[in-house]
Parts: C-alpha cells; structure tokens; sequence
C-alpha cells in the first residue's frame, strides 16, 4: 500500500498542478472575452422608469445643495442613495427602483431568483427646486461609493445577478465635464478594487465554494495596465494548502504560472511540489494540457503561514499589500499602497527544473 | 403577577418623554443628529403603509404612520460614537408638523446596522393585524436578559408618543391575531427555546399554553406543552416525543406522556400512541404544529412566534405558507385523553 502511495503521489500532484493551471487559464482567457449585456431598455420603458425615478424621488426635498453626506432611503419603490456624491456643489441621487417580477419567473425558489429580477438604476440631479433624470445606468443592484484622491474621484460599483451562479458585475466613474456618469469596463467579470496605483479584480457569481483568486493590473489616472500577476489559493475550503501564482519574468517577459502543492498531508507543510508552466496568458487556442510543465521540489526552512506571500512576492516583484482584502466580496479601497512590514526571509531550498530554480532562489 | 407592575408603568408613561431617564436629551448632538437625517425628507401624501427607511453613517430612521392615524413620525437611532459600533444607540421620536420636530427621546436601542443591508438583531417597527397597532421592538438575544431599561415600546395614537410596553425583557414577543407569544430561553443560554403564548387584547391576558421543545437522539423532536384547565385552572402537559421513522414516508409517529402535574415532571411513561397519516409525504414539524393545534386551537405563526405582518408579506410573496396542514387521519391508541385530544377527523 505505502509502495503504491509512493508511486503515485508524484502523477496526483502533478494532476493537482495542471487542475490549478486548468482553472486560472481558463478564468483568463474567458475574463477577457465576456462583454457586458446592458440592458438599455427601449424609449418607451425609458420614460416609464424615468417617471417612476422621479416620483420615488418625490419625498426627497435637499434643504441646501451642499454638506449633504451619503445617505440612503428605502421603501417600497426602491432604494434612493443621494448626496453631495460626487461635485461638493451638487446634490445628486442613485436611484434604484424596486426589482420587477418577470411574468415567466421560476415558480420554485422564489428567494434565489428574486435576485435576478431587473432593478432599474438611474442618476438624477436636483437642480434649484426639482429632481431632474440625468442618466439610465444600466440593471444593477448593490451600489458602492469609492472616492480617490487622484483622477477620476469618484467610482460607483454595482451588480446584478443573471442566474443562479451568474451576473455581472458593473462600474462607473464620474466625469465632471458631463457630469455623468461613464462605465470603466474595469471588471473583466467579479469586482474590483484600486489600491495605490494597482487595480485588482476579484472572482465574480461562478459557484466556487474554495477557491480565492486576485488578478493585479497597473493602474495610473483612470487607464488600466497589462496583467502584472495573478494570485490563487484554495483558502475558501478552510485551510491554505494549494496557491498559485502567475506572473511576469522581468528578463524575458513571459508569464509563468507556478502551481504550489503542499508534500505533507497536514501542516507544517515544509515540502512543495512546484508546477510551472510557460506561455502567453492571453493565447485563446493555447489549453494547458499543451503546455510544457516543469517541474520543482521545494522545501521550506521552517513552518511559515505566510510562505504563499513570501512566494508572491519573491516572484512578482510586488508587495503582497496589493491582496490587501478581507474576502472575495470586501475589497479594500486604498489611494495609496500600505507599507507592510518585511516578511520574515523563509530560506528555499529548490531543486529540479533550472528556471524555477532561477526565478524562485534569487 | 407578572403583568400586575403594566398599569403602573403605563401611567408613567403617559407623559411621553418622561418615561426614561432625561439625560440624553441634554446631548445636543443625538438631536442634531436625528434631525440631520431627517432634514430632506418632505413627505407627500399618500403615505404607504410600509415605514420607509433612511440611513447614514450614524443614524438610522424608519419613518411613515406609525401611529396608524395621519400623524407621520420618524423613529431614528443615533449611534452616541460613530467609533464605537458595539455601544446603544439612542432612539428618538420626529413628528411632521410643517417640518419635523424633536418630540421625545424615546429610549436605549441597539444600534441598527449602518450599512444598507438589514439585520435581524436590529430594532424594528412591528404592526399587528388588523388593529394597525405599531410597537417597537428592540433586537433581542435569547442567550442574554436585555441589560437595558425597556425592551419595546407601544406607537400611542392618542398622544403620538411612544411609551414602554412593560413586557418582560426576557422574551422576543410577536402577535399574531388574538394571542401574544414570548420567545424564551428556559434558562438563560441554554436550550430549549420556550414558546409562552397568551391571549392578547391591547395587553397580555391569561396564558393560553407554554411549549418547549428538544431534540432527542436521532434528531428526534420532544415537545412539552403545558396547558392550563378551562374549568379547574390547573395545569395539565403532554410530552410528545417523535418515534423513529419506519421508512414510511406519509407516517409521523409519536408516542405521548399525559400529567396533571404542572410542576416538576415525572419520568416519560407512555400513555398512548399518535400515528399521523399524510396524504403526501410532510416534514415531521409539520405533524407537531398541527398536535399542537389540535390540543390549542394555536394558528402556526403564534406556535413559532412570528407577527402576522411579517407572515403576510411573505405569503404573498410566496415565500411561506404557515397555515398549519392537515393530515388525513390520525390513528390514536391509548388512554381516553390522548383519543379525544388527537383523534382526526374529530368526528372518528
């Protein structure tokens, strides 16, 4: 039996390496192909939803046009959020109005669809003694306020959900020359967050009960940059064991993705088996299996909880603040990177393929 | 007894704003707050039944009728320190008069949830069916006595002021037509959960029964009821334990234990047997709300403690059904009170 264990081990983690490496490709290759379905309804509707904008705004009456602070206001219409949101000099609302129940709804779990049901999101401006509809956003639900110090300021998060483990994630910033607002198309398909200059993109409504996986763009003035790196791990089931990292080499700038599966059964795990894979990320027709895999052992000096950080760091290049965030769900909004404390230098002990041997013993 | 300190209490509280201690009102800020909040809402008639709701970073508000007449009022609560989430809240009273005015500090409340989502331990405005009578009703642990000086508070259409209920504080309340149901702990932080249910008009009157109920090994439920004699007074209970199933998917089995005792019970000994038959296969709850109906006349929303309102509104939006179901028949075997109590139809 202990024979058979041996003899196998190596092929189940080399299958557990290309599994990982088969979930983050894919993820890729679609987040760059999925384009969002906006919902743009046709005139008629428009007026309709216009209307009911308006009317739900009715009760809302700003007594001075500036020092109004977020506030939020829900009734059976819909949700009205509204505030100095974006110009300190203007009163401006969001408004949301309640889902409406498609005639061909699913009669079974009402609850769970519900979820999916159209939400008109709208942006009204109050102007003198009146509201008056600016903009039709798009159907979208859940709205989030993030205000930064550089350009644009002001960024509206939203989503809607299309099916059980489907939906859309949406965006906006704000622009003061129109003084609309104008869709960022910074969410390949979860949510995101900007932290100093780096925007990071999270898993979007897909069933994954496990898995947690961080996506790191440049970020500069609004313009978002080529992938810098990917973080995986299968924190989500509990326990960190598996971790994946996809990144650039800064000398031959090819992505590598490095597959990291822990030897031992239970902690400490002191021994990885390294999975590395070349290639160009964004390569549509390429699938994993046609890849070139390479091969490590590594060994870690001590237990360490933070050697998926320590990896992360050592090969992207980043700080590991940039995965600064409580969930898949909660992103942190920063205008400037957290300095971190240096992680503690784990020494590596690598043996196998030379160039994991490169880029992992710098 | 219990109930015997409510008309005092009420008559303290007839002058409104009196009711609790006066010094948060000296803090201008919970004021400057509760007003902040409100400050752009002009309501237009017709108002909704439903309480709208408005937040911001301190405050919370539902605001609408809530007196049941024309009178529009505001209930907000202001977090005392915006930095520290854990402390009470104060809970302060708006009426619309041309403009909203500060009518009465109301009382300490737990601080509702400042993001937009709602939580269940939260505060909350409860209408009961059909009378349109409002009450506040404090978030409540049932594995905590609520250290805070009322629980919940009755909407007085007559002096549009709130005013303490005088409800014990250790139990989560609910109307549900006629009757009033006290949600306990039996002891505090420990299982099981005890259902008081009471007649109700205007105030908690006589109990009508108290249930708890276990589980046994094998998730088997155990229920207690305790109910009171309409002729002698004295109490009688019935101990209903769930049989372990015999694959019989349209079967509930139980086995049944009848005292005179309303004291210490003695050890289960069965008097008789239940065999409840469905026409399709039901959960076992279901035949223990319709036992407990059979013994009580107790609608299900009363037996679980929920408020018409809420079970309206989720009706309607299909989302439950809490009539309690009927089997087609139930096979009693045992003593002649166990047979008269559960036989079904009544007529067999």
């Amino acid at each position: 039996m202990h024979m058979m264990k041996q003899t196998l081990l190596p092929y189940f983690k080399i299958a557990l390496g290309t599994m990982i490496v088969c979930t983050v490709f894919p993820l890729l290759l679609n987040a760059q192909e999925e384009p969002k379905q906006s919902a743009t309804p046709n005139p008629e509707s428009l007026g309709i939803i216009r209307e009911k904008s308006l009317e739900l705004l009715r009760d809302i009456v700003p007594s001075s046009t500036s020092g109004r602070d977020l506030k939020n206001l829900e009734s059976v219409g819909g949700s009205i959020y509204w505030g100095n949101l974006f110009d300190p000099r203007e009163v401006v609302a969001l408004v949301n109005l309640a889902p409406e129940k498609p005639e061909d709804d699913f009669e079974g779990d009402v609850v769970d669809y519900e979820q999916t049901w159209v939400r008109h999101l709208s942006f009204c401006a109050w102007q003198k003694d009146h509201w008056v509809f600016r903009q039709y956003l798009d159907n979208a639900r859940n709205l989030e306020f993030h205000d930064r110090k550089d350009k644009p300021g002001h960024f509206v998060q939203a989503s809607r959900k299309t099916g059980r483990y489907e939906g859309d994630c949406l965006s906006w910033y704000y622009d003061p020359k129109t003084m609309k607002l104008v869709q960022t198309n910074f969410e390949d398909w979860g949510p995101f967050y900007l932290i100093g200059n780096y925007l990071c993109t999270l898993r979007g409504f897909e069933r994954r009960a496990v898995d947690e996986t961080v996506w790191v763009y440049p970020y500069n003035n609004g313009r978002k940059g080529s992938l810098l790196a990917i973080y995986y791990s299968d924190i989500g089931s509990g326990e960190l064991r598996n971790f994946s990292i996809t990144f650039r080499d800064r000398k031959t700038g090819k992505y590598w993705t490095y597959s990291f599966s822990p030897k031992e059964a239970e902690q400490p795990y002191l021994h990885y088996d390294v999975d590395a894979v070349e290639g160009v990320w964004n390569e549509p027709d390429e699938k994993a299996k046609t890849r070139v895999h390479h091969n490590a052992e590594m060994e870690v000096s001590e237990k360490d909880d933070s050697t998926d950080q320590f990896c992360f760091e050592r090969l992207t290049g980043l700080s590991r603040a940039v995965l600064d965030h409580e969930d898949g769900n909660s992103a942190q909004w920063k205008d400037t990177l957290p300095k971190l404390p240096p992680l503690k230098q784990i020494k590596l002990k690598v043996k196998g393929d030379q160039e994991i041997v490169r880029h992992l013993q710098k | 007894m219990k109930y015997l300190i409510l008309p005092l209490l009420f008559a303290l509280a007839a002058n409104g704003a009196g009711v609790d201690s006066g010094k948060p009102l000296d803090q201008k800020h919970i004021k400057q707050a509760a007003m902040a909040l409100m400050e752009d809402i002009v309501p237009h008639p017709p108002v909704s039944d439903e309480m709208t709701k408005i937040s911001d970073k301190q405050s919370f508000a539902l605001w609408g009728r809530i007196f049941g007449d024309a009178q529009i009022g505001a209930l907000v609560s202001v977090k005392p320190d915006a930095g520290k989430p854990e402390s009470d809240a104060d809970l302060c009273l708006l009426l619309w008069q041309d403009g909203w005015k500060f009518a009465q500090w109301v009382g300490k409340v737990s601080p509702k949830n400042s993001t937009w989502q709602d939580s269940d331990r939260d505060w909350d405005i409860k209408r009961r069916v059909p009378s349109g009578a409002y009450y506040v009703i404090d978030s409540f642990d049932l594995n905590a006595i609520s250290y805070r000086e009322h629980f919940s508070w009755f909407c007085d259409p007559q002096t549009h002021s709130l005013r303490p209920t005088g409800w014990p504080k250790d139990a989560l309340p609910s109307i549900s037509g006629t009757t009033i149901t006290f949600q306990r702990c039996e002891k505090s932080g420990y299982a099981p959960a005890v259902f008081a249910i009471d007649a109700f008009d205007g105030a908690p009157g006589k109990n009508i029964a108290t249930y708890s109920n276990t589980y046994a090994e094998g998730h088997r439920a155990c229920i207690t009821i305790s109910i009171p004699d309409s002729a002698t007074g004295k109490r009688f209970t019935w101990r209903i334990s769930q049989l372990p199933q015999k694959y019989e998917p349209h079967h509930d089995r139980f086995s049944l234990c009848y005292s005179l005792t309303d004291g210490k019970l003695e050890p289960f000994h069965e008097d008789a047997t239940v065999d409840v038959q469905w026409e399709k296969g039901l959960y076992s709850s279901d035949a223990i709300s319709f036992l407990i109906w059979r013994l009580t006349g107790i609608e299900k929303s009363a037996q679980q403690g929920h408020w018409d309102e809420d079970i309206l509104r989720e009706t309607k939006a299909g989302r439950v059904n809490l009539d309690v179901k009927k089997p087609l028949k139930t096979d009693v075997v045992g003593i002649p009170e166990a047979v008269k109590a559960f036989a079904w139809p009544p007529s067999s």
